[in-house]
């Protein structure tokens, strides 16, 4: 069944098998079987399986040559000085089997000749590629971006929609572990402008030799590929000088904003405009962040002109003019849909960024986007209102909001229609409706849906079938698209070698990748890891840095691993009264095993004397969160008489939940009290029942034992 | 000068009409029928449908070389083929020299639905002297015969022939010749025969074509007949020494020493001088030594002694004698080499005549021996084991022998000399044959009123620097700083001058040094808001050529040699937001090596830019890359940056952007 799982696992997603990619050979044998089969019959190859071989192929270290040699044939044919008949056609095009461009050349030439069976060959294969790439996905959102290798490749597919490309950028996600490219396009002589996403990772990540989808550790996409762009890409730039600004290296930032328009970028205006309105240029005035706008306006950004709105309005630069903020509003043109301006310039107030919060004008500029219905104006609103004490203290209340979510989720709004299907999972008795939403949702790819799927499946929930698989296979959809609770739950899996093959080192790269993004359980799985040894280097210290960090941050389950740590002085001195602060620090946070190891100082007097009557306290505290060793230590309270008359009956009672939660010691008890006839009745296969739970819970002394009275029972 | 190479029917055909014609007495036209030595050729008028406004049926040209004279008859039989073709080929217009030359016309016949017509009427023939060459400053006689063909129509068949009689008497022999077989049109059929003595050599200087030998009575008969004759190539801009057309040249020169020895009986003339001007020699050799008298007697023949020719007859290939062209100031190409050989020779200096090909530089190299190949004369002379080559014609040459521009006419038959074979021209001076230009331009910028004051300082030397020396001799004060402004105003628009130019000559040095202060309005341009300067190259621009024609069978002219430094220094009173890329450029080639080094320093920028032409052609196959050379190289010729004015926070800075914030909005919106 693993092993199923793991193949699975290998062409979805290139292979999670190892961070490394060694075991890939760059052959082309597998490429070129595909691509034959492809030619005649198109139907047979999925292109998963094709795209996969190709990213195996030695093309995708010659995409630039191979590139340049089309041109170059492209501008022999054009000018007369080769025929269609002088180039090897196969061998153009199986430069980089995935270059459109070559494969309509090589169309128009067989035409040309008359060959049309290869001519053929290469529409299938057209077909094929435009198919694969566009096909199951809308472009409209990062996680639903569409599929390619080069943005040489993204930018033919626009030119052949006929799409004009306005602009372009780079977006990063989960703290530059993703990266995916926009281009502002519109239509030929028309004015409906268009945003669409191309992603080009996993082509990246093949280019790179580094394992899917794990570059963002070593911040490659920055590194790598922004950094080798920017001087021959304006969009790279541009992600350049935003890196630069957001780590506040504000004259850098500025020089590659400079940089990035030279190069064409439009949106670097906008960007540079937004560094002036902080105050950190050093060429521009805040007078002068205007002219950014201006510029980045006459460029064809609309966007802009909310920023010159804003300046006029919160008379930011020059003196407050709110007849020209309107007269600016009121100029922008229909490629900014109803309301949107006015939403964007509410966000502007309701931020400190390069003035005081304006709430009276938030309000104001959010009630006219609602007007003009702007989905995103209604949801904020919604948000915004929930946070007020009583939002939803009367049923008029309630119903308001609701109305307003169910509004903005009809209208289209993704985070809307998501709130929603939560809601309906939390409120609504029949949950069909709800899950219907969330597998819609999960179709088109929302990371957080494919999650909650995931979870469902995991679990069976709502009538749902528990499957393992299909939860797994949701978590790595949403993994990949950089969510990191399904990240947290990959890398647990795989680590624990639930569903999929167990491995250490996959299961570290999940957790960094969710760890980077600041996930507290990421951070203290990975020390966890740290301390086990488990697939890494034993290293305490990095453990206690990474429980330190997470504990800092308020997570209980990591204050806890720090107190064990001070507590057997691993990668620090033994620290006893440390370790105690912090078991009462994760106490109080609500970790129940804290509040066991409370008991258990109190019961040995580890710091303090010995207090049974504060042990007995903080076991209860920790039983009563079904924690077992609160139970088991409970059960020992009552067998021994800590500070308590004995009492047997009680003791059993609590190692037998011990015992159910998983708790071998307990387990084992039992077994003992079964077959010495200590407060049950003397039963050897009742012993027998509870040393095998002992050994499944992983308590080897129980083996021997179960083995002897199997012997004499011999009913085992 | 020689009579110019025949360019055949077109020239012949599509002659440029004179306003004014006066038909003189001593000069007629004969009528005659057409002599019996000629070859009847029958030409079949092809059936298949023809494009264009003409169609050519045939040119037929036969030589006699036979006779004391040289007869030369012509036949030409044409088709307009619509009303544009009736407009360019009614008017018949015949060149001859009557000094030496008559002019029989045999035979002007229409033929219209198959019926002939004979048009030919001795009154209707206009008679003309050619204007020409006059404008050439040279007086040759040349006369035109003007024939105008009244109702003429569409397919209507023209034929018409006529025989020159007679060459030009300074040649001892007339057996030599050059004759187009291809032109810019097609024509269906090309007959040519040469009628000699003796055996001719003869060659093609394209495409091979048979040529039928036979001897009878002893004369040489040869004979080309060939159809369907392709257009060659209707372009323009190749170099002087490429030859597009297929020509067919013939001689019985047997060697460049035969011609040379023809040449140098023409120079053995009287090369006296007056007394008066021997003293005066005398006096420079002792005041100056006899290196700057060589100077000084160059300077004398090329700018006392004005430019002027006489081509009649033997002139156009006789020299005059020293005596007489002192006595009248004036002579052509040959009369001033004539006297600078006798001036030379005064002071020891072995000074002799030297052809050369001013229209076809090194194209006479493979020429047939004849003297067909030459139309000027320069001097020859060594002296310190240097070699000179001195144009007596050229003007404004400044500084003593090693700073003088060296016009570099590749081939020469130096006269009197034993040389087999022709003698390749060259200096030994490697600066002296290049264009040399050093400029300096001294840009201020001011960012934030969008002005600049250009100060250059431009030094020119040997031939660019001699070139200037006559523009600036013939203009005024006005004119020339008209001229300069003009030049920069294709660049910036918005110039003005704040001061006349300084132009200094230090002909001493033969080098010209020229200072220009100018001011520049709206110096950088308004892109989307932002002003963006660009920092142009106009110095070595202007020498960069760029074909035309980009698709092509002959090859492109380059001008050649060049050597250009131009120095830009900007400095800027504001921000530099951007600016282009810092990074050295080299870009190396075939047809020139050019580099340019930028560095900024605050707010200056220098750049150098040094170019150096390395070929004078550009083949036809490598057009495709020498365009790309010339992208590079234009790109990095301008300099780009985008700069604002300082930080600034006043109420006009804020009025401004609101005004620009106004602007925008009444801009109608797009969507």
């Amino acid at each position: 069944m693993k092993y199923i799982i793991i193949l699975i696992s290998l062409i979805s997603l290139f292979g999670c098998a190892g961070v490394q990619r060694s075991q890939f050979d760059y052959t082309d044998v597998k490429l070129n079987s595909i691509v034959k089969t492809i030619k005649e019959t198109p139907d047979k190859i999925s292109y998963l399986k094709f795209i996969n071989a190709y990213l195996t192929s030695s093309q995708i270290k010659n995409t630039k040559f191979a590139n340049d040699e089309y041109k170059k044939i492209a501008s022999s044919i054009k000018m007369g000085t080769m025929n269609c008949e002088q180039y090897d056609w196969a061998k153009l095009t199986s430069l980089n089997i995935v270059s459109i461009p070559a494969h309509l050349l090589a169309i128009e030439c067989f035409e040309k000749i008359g060959d049309l069976k290869q001519k053929k060959e290469h529409e299938n294969l057209v077909q094929f590629l435009v198919t694969g790439i566009l096909g199951e996905h809308s472009g409209d959102n990062y996680y639903d971006a569409y599929e390619i290798s080069t943005w040489g490749d993204a930018e033919d597919l626009l030119e052949y929609a006929g799409l004009e490309v306005i602009d372009s950028y780079f977006e990063f996600k989960a703290n530059r572990s993703g990266m995916y490219r926009i281009y502002i396009t519109k239509e030929m002589n028309s004015n409906v402008e268009r945003k669409i996403y191309f992603d080009n990772q996993r082509f990246s990540h093949a280019f790179l030799d580094i394992q899917f989808p794990f570059s963002g550790l070593g911040d490659h996409m920055y590194k790598s590929i922004i950094l080798s762009l920017k001087e021959s890409d304006y969009a790279a730039q541009l992600a350049h000088a935003q890196i630069l600004h957001e780590g506040e290296k504000y004259k850098e930032a500025e020089k590659a904003y400079l940089a990035a328009i030279s190069q064409g970028s439009k949106k670097a205006n906008i960007e540079l405009g937004k560094l002036c309105l902080e105050g950190h240029a050093s060429s521009f005035s805040k007078t002068e962040c205007a002219q950014l706008f201006v510029t980045a306006s006459e460029l064809g950004l609309e966007q802009a002109k909310v920023y010159l709105a804003y300046m006029a309005y919160a008379g930011i630069g020059f003196d407050e003019d709110k007849s020209m903020g309107a007269d600016v509003m009121n100029s922008i043109n229909t490629t900014m849909k109803p309301g949107e301006p006015d939403y964007q310039i509410a966000l502007l107030f309701n931020s400190s960024k390069y003035s005081e919060i304006d709430e009276k004008q938030t309000r104001f500029f959010l009630d006219r986007a609602i007007k003009k219905e702007y989905p995103g104006a209604l949801f904020y609103l919604l948000l915004s209102d929930l946070t007020v004490e009583g939002a939803l203290a009367t049923e008029e209340k309630q119903e308001t909001v609701i109305k307003n979510m169910t509004k903005s989720a009809d209208l289209g709004y993704i985070p809307a229609k998501y709130a929603l299907v939560k809601y309906k999972f939390e409120m609504d008795e029949d949950k069909s409706e709800a899950l219907k939403l969330l597998k819609e949702l999960a179709d088109a790819n929302l990371p957080a849906a494919l999650y909650d799927l995931g979870k469902i499946y995991q679990y069976g929930q709502y009538n749902t079938e528990k499957d393992e698989l299909k939860a797994f296979l949701k978590y790595q959809q949403a993994a990949i698209k950089w969510d990191a609770d399904a990240q947290l739950k990959l890398g647990f899996m795989i680590g624990k070698g639930q569903v999929a093959e167990k491995d250490y080192a996959l299961s570290y790269g999940w957790y960094s990748l969710c760890a980077r993004v600041g996930n507290l359980d990421c951070i203290t799985n990975l020390g966890y890891i740290s301390a086990s040894g488990h697939g890494v280097e034993q290293d305490y210290q990095r453990a206690l840095e990474l429980y330190q960090l997470a504990s800092d941050n308020g997570l209980s389950r990591a204050t806890y691993n720090l107190a064990i740590l001070y507590e057997h002085g691993r990668g620090v001195d033994k620290d006893l009264n440390k370790a105690l602060e912090y078991f009462q620090k994760a106490a109080g946070g609500g970790s129940s095993l804290a509040k066991n190891s409370l008991g258990l100082f109190s019961l040995k007097g580890k710091v303090e004397k010995k207090d049974y009557k504060k042990a007995l306290k903080y076991f209860t505290e920790a039983a009563s969160a079904n924690n077992k060793y609160g139970y088991y230590n409970l059960g020992r309270i009552y067998q021994n008489g800590w500070g308590v008359n004995v009492d047997l009956d009680k003791a059993y009672e609590f190692y037998q939940k011990a015992s159910a939660l998983g708790h071998y010691a307990s387990s084992f008890r039992l077994a003992e009290a079964y077959e010495q006839g200590l407060v049950f009745t003397k039963n050897n296969l009742e012993a027998i029942k509870y040393y095998q739970l002992a050994v499944k819970q992983g308590d080897s002394e129980a083996y021997p034992k179960m083995l002897r009275l199997c012997k004499i029972e011999k009913s085992c | 000068m020689y009579r110019n190479m025949r360019y055949g029917l077109i020239v012949l055909i599509i002659g440029s009409l004179l306003s004014t014609s006066y038909a003189q007495q001593s000069v007629q036209v004969e009528i005659d029928n057409i002599p019996d030595w000629v070859n009847v050729v029958t030409s079949e008028i092809p059936v298949e449908q023809a494009s264009g406004s003409v169609r050519y049926h045939l040119y037929n040209v036969q030589i006699n070389d036979s006779l004391e004279k040289k007869h030369t008859y012509y036949q030409t039989i044409y088709e307009p083929l619509n009303k544009q073709g009736v407009e360019n080929v009614s008017e018949l217009n015949f060149s001859f020299y009557p000094a030496y030359e008559d002019f029989i016309l045999h035979d002007i016949t229409v033929i219209r639905n198959g019926k002939s017509y004979s048009r030919l009427d001795k009154e209707k023939i206009k008679l003309f002297q050619s204007e020409n060459e006059l404008g050439n400053k040279i007086y040759s006689e040349k006369w035109n015969a003007l024939f105008i063909l009244e109702d003429i129509r569409p397919n209507d068949i023209i034929k018409y022939s006529y025989t020159i009689k007679g060459h030009n008497p300074i040649f001892t022999r007339h057996d030599f010749d050059s004759l187009h077989l291809q032109w810019g049109i097609p024509v269906d059929q090309v007959y040519i025969l040469v009628k000699a003595k003796n055996k001719i050599k003869y060659q093609f200087s394209n495409v091979e074509h048979s040529v039928e030998k036979t001897f009878n009575k002893g004369v040489y008969d040869y004979v080309i007949d060939i159809k369907n004759i392709e257009a060659g190539p209707n372009e323009n801009q190749y170099p002087i020494w490429y030859e597009p057309f297929n020509v067919f040249q013939y001689s019985a020169f047997k060697s460049w020493k035969d011609v040379n020895e023809w040449a140098t009986k023409l120079y053995d003339i009287d090369y006296s001088l007056p007394d008066e001007f021997i003293d005066k020699i005398n006096n420079w050799k002792a005041e100056f030594g006899k290196k700057e008298t060589i100077s000084k007697i160059i300077e004398f023949v090329q700018d006392d002694i004005r430019y002027f020719g006489i081509e009649l007859g033997v002139n156009s290939h006789l020299p005059r004698t020293p005596k007489e062209i002192l006595k009248k100031r004036y002579g052509d190409c040959k009369d001033k080499s004539v006297l600078l050989t006798a001036m030379l020779k005064l002071i020891g200096i072995n000074a002799k005549p030297a052809l050369v090909s001013a229209k076809r530089g090194k194209g006479i190299v493979d020429d047939l021996p004849s003297p067909f190949s030459f139309d000027h004369v320069i001097s020859h002379f060594s002296y310190e084991n240097n070699e000179y080559w001195i144009d007596g014609t050229a003007t404004s040459q400044r500084g003593g022998l090693e700073k003088r521009g060296f016009i570099n006419y590749d081939y020469s038959l130096v006269l009197n000399s034993d040389e087999k074979k022709l003698h390749k021209i060259q200096t030994t001076f490697s600066e002296l044959d290049a264009f040399n230009e050093y400029s300096e331009e001294s840009f201020e910028i001011n960012p934030g009123m969008n002005t600049a004051k250009l100060i250059t300082t431009s030094i020119f030397k040997g031939l660019k620097a001699e070139s200037l020396r006559r523009f600036f001799s013939r203009g005024t004060v006005k004119s020339i700083n008209s001229n300069l402004i003009n030049y920069y105003s294709s660049f910036y628009p918005n110039i003005t001058r704040f001061n006349d130019a300084e132009i200094k000559d230090e002909e001493d040095v033969n080098q010209v040094v020229l200072k220009e202060n100018y001011d520049i309005k709206k110096f950088g341009s308004l892109v989307s808001s932002r002003k963006i300067f660009k920092i142009y190259s106009p110095v070595v621009s202007s020498y960069l050529f760029k074909p035309d024609k980009i698709t092509r069978v002959t090859p492109i002219s380059l001008n050649h040699p060049v050597k250009l430094i131009h120095k830009i220094k900007a400095s800027i009173k504001g921000d530099i937001l951007w600016n282009d890329d810092l990074e050295n450029l080299v870009i190396k080639n075939k047809w020139f090596d050019f580099s340019r080094k930028a560095i900024k320093i605050d707010n200056k920028f220098n750049i150098t830019l040094n170019y150096r032409s390395l070929s004078d052609y550009v083949e036809s196959s490598d057009v495709s890359q020498y365009l790309d050379a010339l992208n590079e190289i234009e790109h990095a010729l301008t300099f780009s940056f985008w700069a604002k004015g300082f930080k600034d926070e006043n109420s006009q800075a804020k009025k401004n952007m609101k005004d620009l914030i106004k602007s925008l909005i009444k801009k109608p919106k797009a969507g």
